[in-house]
């Protein structure tokens, strides 16, 4: 039965981050239109803002859904496979060993989602740097594209943590409904 | 002794380490020297493409939304501006026509089918874009199958944003020319100066603090002015020959006076477009 529930929370937590891998894309379209200038320096993480609340609401190991996940991302947007895929894999790892620590309530898990956006952004950054895809200089990125990256993807989880935490917990009501039956 | 695989997770992750950094080798390979992306890789973006549509229609007819609040707003003061503008154009015109008539005469006598400038259009509608910022790709919704090729330049508006990086059945990626990218592939262009003079060079890269494309590659003596116009070559690989890039911006000296930096406005606004042009070039098809 844990075996079943585990492949039906692998695929429920896939779906999520696929669809908003998918709304990252399309937000980072639509704000262009506003301000090319700063939307040209924000990296769109609602995926990232779905593992988080799910490494904290659901006790599963996501390391998985996040290789799949990033693949599938590393495919759509950029044609090389390896580095959303990377750099999410170890931010999941990172989640897991930071929800065993902390207490869950908003403010902890908007501060690991905090966290996480950092690691992400900078391992992402790291690896296209190093394969010459970018030529934004490290100081520039601290400066400016990490600042920018962390106060709109702050908002960006404002907006989505109770939905998602309303999806995730019907999602477990009903497996729990299930396990009982 | 120590025995070899005595740590599993470290082997573990030293096998993930090694998958990961081939995997983003072969990416990058198959980007530089592939016409296409492999059959599987195809696939997944084709029915990623699918599901696509529905997550990005309510952001595509919200912008459409605020383009056209927008593009009212403004309306007034274009229409005085264009009615100024509308008898020159008919003069224009009519004057193209003649000169075209002429061209097709010209070419049929000299045997040529096609030359450089010759192409032919395709319309498409930008399905997203990438959320990383320092990847400027664009998803379009036209692919192999309406007859996208690699490197085909696209357009939006008057003026060049970029070229067709990979071609999916249903969906290919346009990488902007403000791409920074160091493997990105950069345009052939050439500015012609109000003296008729033709200066050749490369679109190297964009310039956030100067907000503008940077003209490379240059070693002239030939005065270039603000305000010439900056168009593709038609050089190397399958951009036709005349297309707006953009106009010159600002000149300034490097390397002790030895190369020239040249930074060009864009014709078009290179961060805001729902609709683009793919142009196919009629030669070397």
């Amino acid at each position: 039965m844990k075996k079943r529930n585990n492949f039906k929370i692998f695929f429920f937590a896939l779906f999520l981050i696929y669809i908003l891998i998918l709304v990252d894309g399309s937000i980072s379209f639509i704000a262009h239109f506003f301000s090319a200038l700063v939307a040209g320096k924000i990296f769109w993480l609602g995926s990232l803002c779905v593992l988080t609340v799910l490494s904290f609401e659901i006790n599963v190991n996501f390391l998985g859904v996040a290789v799949v996940s990033g693949i599938i991302a590393d495919i759509f947007y950029s044609g090389i496979i390896g580095i959303y895929t990377v750099s999410f894999a170890i931010t999941a790892i990172f989640l897991k060993w930071i929800v065993q620590y902390l207490p869950h309530n908003f403010i902890y898990i908007i501060s690991s989602y905090f966290l996480s956006v950092t690691i992400f952004s900078t391992i992402y950054y790291g690896i296209n740097n190093y394969l010459g895809l970018t030529r934004t200089a490290p100081f520039q990125y601290l400066a400016t594209y990490l600042p920018a990256t962390l106060l709109f993807n702050l908002f960006y989880f404002i907006i989505l943590y109770v939905p998602m935490l309303k999806i995730i917990e019907n999602f477990k009501r009903k497996l729990a409904l299930k396990d009982e039956k | 002794m120590p025995k070899l695989f005595s740590n599993k997770r470290l082997i573990v992750i030293l096998i993930s380490f090694i998958l990961a950094a081939a995997s983003i080798v072969f990416s990058i390979r198959i980007i530089n020297y592939s016409q296409t992306p492999p059959y599987l890789l195809k696939l997944t973006n084709d029915v990623i493409d699918v599901t696509s549509y529905v997550v990005n229609e309510p952001g595509r007819l919200l912008k459409n939304g605020f383009n056209f609040q927008t593009e009212l707003i403004s309306t007034y003061q274009e229409n005085q501006k264009l009615k100024k503008k509308v008898d020159q154009l008919e003069q224009n015109q009519t004057k193209i026509e003649i000169l075209t008539r002429e061209n097709k005469e010209l070419k049929k006598e000299l045997q040529l089918n096609a030359t450089l400038s010759d192409y032919s259009q395709i319309t498409a509608a930008v399905l997203s874009r990438s959320p990383a910022n320092w990847q400027d790709v664009l998803i379009i919704n036209r692919g192999s199958v309406n007859g996208i090729k690699k490197n085909m330049p696209v357009m939006s508006g008057s003026g060049v944003i970029g070229r067709i990086m990979e071609v999916n059945h249903l969906n290919s990626k346009v990488e902007l020319i403000s791409s920074n990218s160091k493997i990105a592939n950069h345009f052939a262009a050439q500015i012609t100066t109000k003296k008729g003079e033709v200066i050749n060079g490369v679109i190297t890269g964009y310039s956030e603090t100067e907000n503008a494309l940077i003209f490379g590659n240059v070693s002239t003596d030939t005065e270039i002015h603000i305000g010439d116009a900056v168009v593709t070559s038609g050089l190397g690989g399958v951009v036709p020959k005349g297309l707006l890039i953009g106009k010159v911006n600002k000149i300034e000296k490097k390397d002790y006076g030895l190369s020239t930096m040249i930074y060009v406005k864009s014709a078009t606004n290179i961060n805001d477009f729902s609709v683009v042009t793919v142009i196919d070039r009629t030669v070397g098809n």
